[in-house]
């Protein structure tokens, strides 16, 4: 049982959950959300927005039922969750770009901070993409060498796909998909991961419900990923 | 210490009545990162084929009120690769191992059963039920005279005992239940999923790509309770439980309506310890009813 240490509102619809968990999670894993409601048996998949030794902290969108609940709990309350899930964004320097649509920008934030404290050279500029108002935009400010915002329109049309060695990219599938495609189209040369999204059960591997046809074969989008080489993916 | 849950299926003995669904906890390897699998009674091995299966394309799994649907479709490496890239890790643990089987016709499951007569293991869960697959599987679970056809076949030529796994979805579950054993199931267990649909209002759609979908989980365990009290009133070989279990409680019901074991599938998916704290909530529960073995509740309503 993890306990809650602060909810925070963001706006209408997002919201800062921090709970206290000792974790030494990486940059792009995930964890499952138990919720406390007996209807819903399944967990639900949350990126790492930032964390410390102790704490984990979530940003979270109220899509449903189950990311209302959570967006209810108090401080003090308690929240069950399990080990830390999925392989996370790989280790790299030079120059990279992080995009983030929506929701996806969560993962970004532990992204810059990680890939900074690595070697602290490397030049990343940040994308990100909102729907109707921006938030939390700030946070990325001292690290990132750029952080370009985009609001209600397509943050890829920002991306300069001819001066990064590695693209970051999480958000909606067709997002990613156009990122890849407009990438090709542009001759660029960098390698770019890509956090898959998928309705999963268990996040441990052992339901196949959020396997996926990549182009070495089925993987599971919580245990071998969430995050994959662009290449490697069907875009359909 | 005596084992309060030692327990025995088909003349196999077991640490106790827990063993995992298959479909629920793959072929152990990932659970085993949780925790020390060969404290489970046993694992029912995802479910396989004679042939690698790809699985169901499209979403596979829609949550419903206390309970869930999934549509993976018999995803598996095939008969074959199991046998070399599986078994031999899962043999080095000491727990019952039941190797799932399904097909997609009887030559299908002939051969897959061939192929395994030869492997070392001990029991196979024969799966005449699996909702996902277009054809064949769902037919021989329907109806007792194919059922106990299909059974009587693999009687004959399977060297290994034989659990077969029953449909909720039969027409009558007892005339099945009845079948298989006539034609030498050692065992039977249920139930698999009931068949269910979920629709997306949004795109005017079924939300599956295959239309209908397998219903798991806490939502389907009252008319499981049922259909394994009826079988065990009608059959004299070992029953084993299946279908929404998440308590020591909920295993204690199963135990008393007459089966012999359990197994825990979707409950595996909200918490994977949760075989773990049933088995220490079923020691306690011995302890504090002065029971010497479990056994001593089975059957008893
Ligand atoms: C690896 C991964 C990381 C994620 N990280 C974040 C994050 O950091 N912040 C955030 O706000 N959201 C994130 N999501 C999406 C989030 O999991 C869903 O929005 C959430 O599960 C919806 O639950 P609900 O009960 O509110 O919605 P409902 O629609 O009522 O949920 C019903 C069922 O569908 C599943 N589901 C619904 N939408 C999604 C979805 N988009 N992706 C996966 N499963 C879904 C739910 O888990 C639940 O089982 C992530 C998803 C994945 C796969
Ligand atoms: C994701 C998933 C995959 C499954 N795969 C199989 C399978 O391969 N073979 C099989 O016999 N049953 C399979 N089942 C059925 C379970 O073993 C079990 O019979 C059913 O889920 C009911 O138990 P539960 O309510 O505890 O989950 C699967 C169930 C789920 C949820």
């Amino acid at each position: 049982m993890a306990k809650i240490i602060s909810n925070k509102k963001l706006n209408e619809e997002h919201f800062l959950l921090t709970i206290e968990s000792e974790n030494n999670a990486k940059m792009g894993q995930f964890y499952m959300l138990s919720l406390n409601n007996q209807k819903m048996m399944l967990p639900r998949p949350i990126s790492i927005y930032d964390r410390t030794e102790k704490q984990l902290q979530f940003l979270i969108k109220i899509g449903g039922e189950g990311t209302k609940e959570l967006s209810e709990l108090k401080e003090n309350d308690f929240i069950e969750i399990q080990d830390v899930c999925g392989n996370g964004f790989p280790q790299v320097a030079g120059k990279i770009a992080l995009v983030g649509g929506g929701c996806g920008i969560a993962p970004m934030n532990l992204v810059l901070k990680e890939l900074k404290a690595y070697d602290k050279s490397s030049e990343i500029d940040v994308y990100l993409g909102y729907g109707k108002e921006a938030f939390l935009v700030e946070g990325f400010k001292p690290l990132a060498n750029e952080v370009i915002v985009n609001i209600g329109g397509y943050i890829i049309e920002d991306v300069d796909f001819n001066k990064y060695e590695y693209i970051f990219v999480c958000g909606p599938n067709i997002m990613m998909q156009k990122l890849h495609e407009k990438a090709k189209a542009n001759n660029s040369n960098a390698k770019i991961y890509v956090s898959l999204e998928k309705r999963m059960a268990c996040g441990t591997g052992i339901c196949l419900c959020c396997s996926t046809k990549l182009k070495e074969g089925n993987k599971r989008v919580c245990k071998d990923g969430p995050v994959f080489l662009s290449d490697e993916v069907y875009y359909d | 210490m005596i084992n309060r849950l030692k327990v025995e299926l088909c003349g196999i003995e077991m640490k106790n009545p827990v063993i995992l669904a298959s479909g629920t906890c793959n072929f152990g390897k990932e659970l085993n990162e949780k925790f020390d699998i060969s404290k489970l009674g046993g694992l029912s091995l995802k479910g396989l084929t004679l042939n690698a299966h790809c699985g169901n394309s499209g979403e596979r799994v829609f949550e419903t009120a206390s309970g869930m649907m999934n549509s993976v479709g018999m995803e598996n490496p095939g008969v074959k690769k199991f046998i070399e890239k599986e078994l031999p890790r899962l043999n080095q643990i000491d727990t019952l191992k039941i190797v799932n089987l399904g097909g997609h016709s009887k030559d299908d499951y002939i051969q897959g059963i061939e192929l395994l007569n030869d492997a070392d293991i001990r029991i196979i869960e024969l799966n005449i039920s699996c909702p996902n697959v277009k054809s064949g599987g769902m037919s021989f679970g329907i109806d007792a005279k194919s059922a106990g056809e299909l059974v009587g076949d693999i009687r004959k030529i399977c060297k290994h005992k034989l659990m077969v796994k029953l449909s909720p979805n039969a027409k009558d579950i007892v005339e099945l239940a009845k079948a298989c054993e006539a034609n030498g199931a050692d065992s039977l267990s249920l139930i698999n999923t009931v068949q269910a649909m979920a629709v997306d209002i949004r795109k005017k759609k079924p939300f599956f790509e295959n239309v209908y979908a397998g219903l798991s989980g806490p939502a389907v365990k009252p008319i499981a309770l049922r259909m394994v009290h009826q079988v065990c009133q009608n059959v004299k070989i070992p029953v084993v439980g299946i279908g929404g279990i998440s308590s020591w409680e909920d295993v204690v019901e199963f135990i008393m309506v007459g089966a012999s074991a359990i197994q825990i599938g979707t409950a595996n998916f909200a918490n994977p310890h949760t075989a773990i704290k049933i088995i220490e909530g079923l020691e306690s529960y011995c302890e504090r009813e002065k029971l010497k073995n479990i056994n001593e509740i089975k059957g008893i309503i």
